[in-house]
């Protein structure tokens, strides 16, 4: 098979999956919580909800940077990067990479929404208690999103340093594209190695649990009390996740030079920005993104035999993105297999797409698809085949990964099976 | 696949609002004057801190160039990007079709979004409780909330990305949108950066040792390469750029001020929590963007330096621009936009872009009005006022920050641009 794609440019596979998650770390224990309809939703223990009506969340329990990194070292991070340092370390290792820093050019992108969420009430709370005096220095230099990326490649040892070589780079960035960015980071790594900038990126996503977004959302009487039901007739809301997914992706030609296993291929992206309103959907915007996601990778509506739906929960995001599917794939919609992962883990926010995509990169790899869980009831606004309860056992060719978020910022990514 | 991918990216149109104008025109007069508007914060209380001054936008009225329409429960940083987006519009005279069409794209650099948004939702949670929350103010909270209500106010529906990468957020973005272009996901795109002056990020600044002491008497005024300098001094602004290929900018008759060339913005693990001293990673960037130009150090005009008067900082970039270009009377002059702009953080990469454009359209290396007494660990060579013009094709930008990374973009004379001066 050709290592190159149209336009003799590079193809882009999918080689490593790290996952922490509220239904399991690391990419077996992740996939086998999703095939078994695992859910992560339970109790808040990261704040006191006494003031609130809905108490339950989707934390990662029993997480220990210490686990990953020597103690000293995992002191030096806030939670969401600790997060999604433990992501990459497992995606890394997962894909059989050498520990060491890559030896030519890389880039490390990652999605969140809320940024370094722990710090930023840290800080927050102490200037509510006394004015700025109170704030800790050690709080306050760990706010800029921007060190998202930067903490995941400090930690694996990747970039210049004071002594080193100046010839090898490693590029990165976050992209705080709300709940689409895992998405956003994906796609751009796809870009970087398209072109032959880089041969090896880490990209994906991570929120840590947030009692902003948790109070936000539910000033938006957005959230769930009892628990996520995706497509359901009496769905009620979402529920606020925790947790980060990062994929290592390879151009073929990398991954074949070393021997290494793909899970997919990635074959495309679409973007596009409703212009519409910060927190309501819009059919026409959801729906151009896919449109241009499934052109870019060169696959007819036809040719999707499996959608991971953005699936939040809530009325109108349902709605919305069942119109949307409607669109762009006519009465056949009701016959592809759409899933939401969402109703196990809640919304991870900036990892949920990432997360997504791990889950689709797996269900190419072995034609199984996780389910949807707590479906109960049919919502004839929702006509979709949401795999309800059960995961089944069906080969997939192509998989759709939607994204939705905050300012209608839609980013869309399409994987292939890949035939060795 | 389309034409636009292999050709020049340029850009046709610049927006801008900052302390010492508004509207490429006013600011443009303001460089030539080396004219910056640095005075006492009043925007919020500074007593509790040695330092105390800003380039604040004072009488900022975005109504004049929005119209009042649906401004009420925007926050003062995405008004600062809808009037930059506007500005650059206008200036460019670009057709409102094209957004509508789906293929007009939107990238904005942005360290952490509307700061004061953020942080007021925290303080109103702590201080009324969950149903003292207005709902209404959640979405300015996400950092994507600028680039979102220009997509919303003007309508465009091509992609729509922020990009937070701190110091060098706007060129990132910069550099994201050319490539979006060249890549066809969009016809044009509007990028650039914003950053609004506020308590929290001031005192942020103000905690980790950055800003300037100087007293209330003092002379105001950031000193970049200068060794009299005592660290620097906030502002805000937004610079939004259009940028479109080559083609399509001559057929709509669009001034074209520049080709965005090659850019690269590296990780160095050095300067993750202060500026790196060994400065690896921006000389590894402008390394490779003069190799992807083929360009010789010598044929670059001048450097649009992010020095910021921090002494860390100006001698790291210095001591980079002199192991690239050899130092002394041979290397090319350096101008370091913060001196007249402030320290604008992620907006900081789009004035240094403005720097560049400004000298490619006049052909005079645009001012550093604080350095006068040069620092002998610095050895560059700021324009002085009153200069003559002469001929510049090529502009280096380089960014050095205490957050990670390093850029090096190149903006150079389109070809086609033979008419502007």
């Amino acid at each position: 098979m050709k290592e190159t794609g149209r336009g003799e440019r590079p193809r882009v596979a999918v080689t490593g999956l790290g996952a922490v998650s509220s239904i399991g770390t690391g990419r077996r224990s992740f996939w086998e919580g999703l095939l078994a309809g695992r859910s992560g939703v339970g109790p808040i223990r990261s704040f006191d909800t006494s003031d609130y009506r809905v108490k339950i969340g989707g934390e990662v329990h029993g997480f220990r940077m210490e686990d990953f990194l020597p103690r000293r070292e995992a002191g030096k991070y806030g939670r969401a990067s600790q997060l999604a340092i433990a992501a990459a370390l497992l995606a890394v290792e997962d894909a059989g990479l050498p520990p060491a820093p890559p030896e030519s050019p890389a880039a490390v992108l990652l999605g969140s929404t809320m940024g370094e969420c722990r710090e930023q009430e840290a800080v927050m709370r102490a200037w509510h208690r006394g004015g700025p005096g109170q704030v800790r220095l050690r709080n306050l230099a760990r706010l800029p999103d921007s060190l998202l990326a930067c903490n995941v490649m400090s930690a694996l040892g990747m970039g210049a340093s004071g002594a080193g070589p100046t010839g090898l780079w490693t590029t990165g960035c976050t992209f705080p594209t709300a709940c689409a960015a895992g998405n956003y980071a994906i796609s751009y790594a796809y870009e970087l190695i398209r072109r032959g900038d880089v041969s090896v990126a880490l990209a994906g996503g991570c929120d840590a649990f947030s009692e902003l977004a948790f109070a936000g959302f539910g000033r938006l009487m957005n959230l769930a009390r009892q628990k996520c039901q995706p497509f359901d007739k009496n769905r009620t809301g979402i529920v606020i996740g925790e947790g980060a997914g990062i994929l290592v992706l390879e151009s073929l030609e990398h991954v074949r030079a070393r021997g290494g296993r793909i899970y997919a291929e990635l074959l495309g992206y679409g973007m596009s920005c409703d212009a519409h309103h910060m927190t309501i959907p819009h059919v026409d915007g959801v729906t151009a993104a896919m449109e241009a996601a499934l052109e870019d990778a060169g696959v007819a509506p036809a040719g999707v035999s499996f959608v991971s739906t953005h699936g939040t929960g809530t009325r109108m995001n349902d709605k919305t993105e069942c119109q949307a599917l409607r669109r762009v794939f006519g009465n056949r919609m009701e016959h592809i297999p759409v899933n939401a992962v969402k109703s196990m883990l809640g919304h991870t926010m900036g990892a949920a797409s990432a997360l997504a995509a791990i889950g689709c990169a797996l269900t190419v790899h072995e034609g199984r698809i996780p389910p949807t869980i707590n479906f109960e009831t049919a919502d004839e606004e929702c006509p979709v085949d949401c795999v309800p309860n059960t995961m089944r056992e069906q080969p997939v060719e192509i998989a759709m990964n939607n994204a939705y978020a905050f300012g209608g910022n839609n980013c869309v990514t399409v994987f292939a099976r890949f035939e060795s | 696949m389309p034409d636009s991918a292999s050709q020049p990216i340029v850009v046709s149109g610049i927006g801008v609002v900052a302390s010492n104008g508004s509207g490429k025109d006013r600011v443009w007069q303001a460089i030539r004057e080396g004219r910056a508007r640095i005075g006492p914060v009043t925007l919020f209380d500074t007593a509790d801190y040695a330092s105390g001054k800003a380039a604040e936008i004072a009488d900022f009225e975005p109504e004049e160039i929005l119209g009042g329409k649906g401004l009420r429960l925007l926050d003062r940083t995405t008004l600062l990007a809808l009037c930059a987006a506007r500005s650059a519009m206008d200036d460019a005279r670009l057709p409102e079709e094209q957004g509508a069409a789906g293929r007009l794209g939107v990238a904005l650099g942005s360290a952490m979004g509307s700061v004061e948004s953020r942080a007021g939702y925290y303080l109103d949670l702590y201080r009324e409780g969950f149903v003292g929350l207005n709902p209404a103010h959640f979405p300015n909270t996400v950092v994507n909330s600028p680039a979102s209500q220009i997509g919303i106010r003007f309508g465009m529906k091509g992609f729509n990305a922020t990009i937070s990468s701190g110091f060098t957020a706007a060129l990132d973005a910069l550099l994201y949108g050319a490539d979006m272009i060249r890549w066809n996901r969009a016809d044009a795109v509007l990028a650039g950066g914003v950053e609004a002056l506020n308590p929290f990020t001031y005192a942020g600044f103000e905690k980790m040792g950055l800003l300037s002491r100087q007293t209330a008497e003092a002379e105001e005024t950031i000193r970049p390469f200068d060794r009299r300098r005592s660290g620097s001094i906030l502002g805000e602004g937004a610079v939004v750029l259009v940028l479109e290929p080559l083609g399509s900018a001559e057929r709509r008759g669009a001034r074209i001020y520049a080709e965005v060339a090659s850019g690269r913005t590296v990780f160095d693990r050095e300067g993750l929590h202060r500026y790196p001293a060994g400065g690896r990673g921006l000389e590894t960037a402008i390394r490779q963007v003069l190799e992807e130009e083929s360009l010789a150090p010598g044929s670059v005009d001048f450097v649009s330096v992010s020095a910021n008067g921090t002494r860390s900082a100006d001698v790291c970039e210095a001591r980079v621009l002199a192991r690239v270009f050899g130092g002394g009377t041979g290397a090319p002059q350096v101008a370091a936009s913060k001196s007249l702009f402030g320290e604008t953080f992620s907006a900081s990469g789009g004035f240094q872009a403005l720097y560049a454009l400004f000298g490619l359209e006049t052909g005079l290396v645009p001012p550093t009005p604080g350095c006068e007494i040069a620092d002998p660990d610095c050895s560059v060579a700021c324009a002085g006022a009153g200069a003559e013009p002469k001929e510049i094709r090529t502009v280096l930008v380089s960014s050095v920050s205490p957050i990670g990374y390093s850029s090096a973009l190149i903006l150079k004379r389109s070809a086609a641009a033979g008419g502007v001066r």
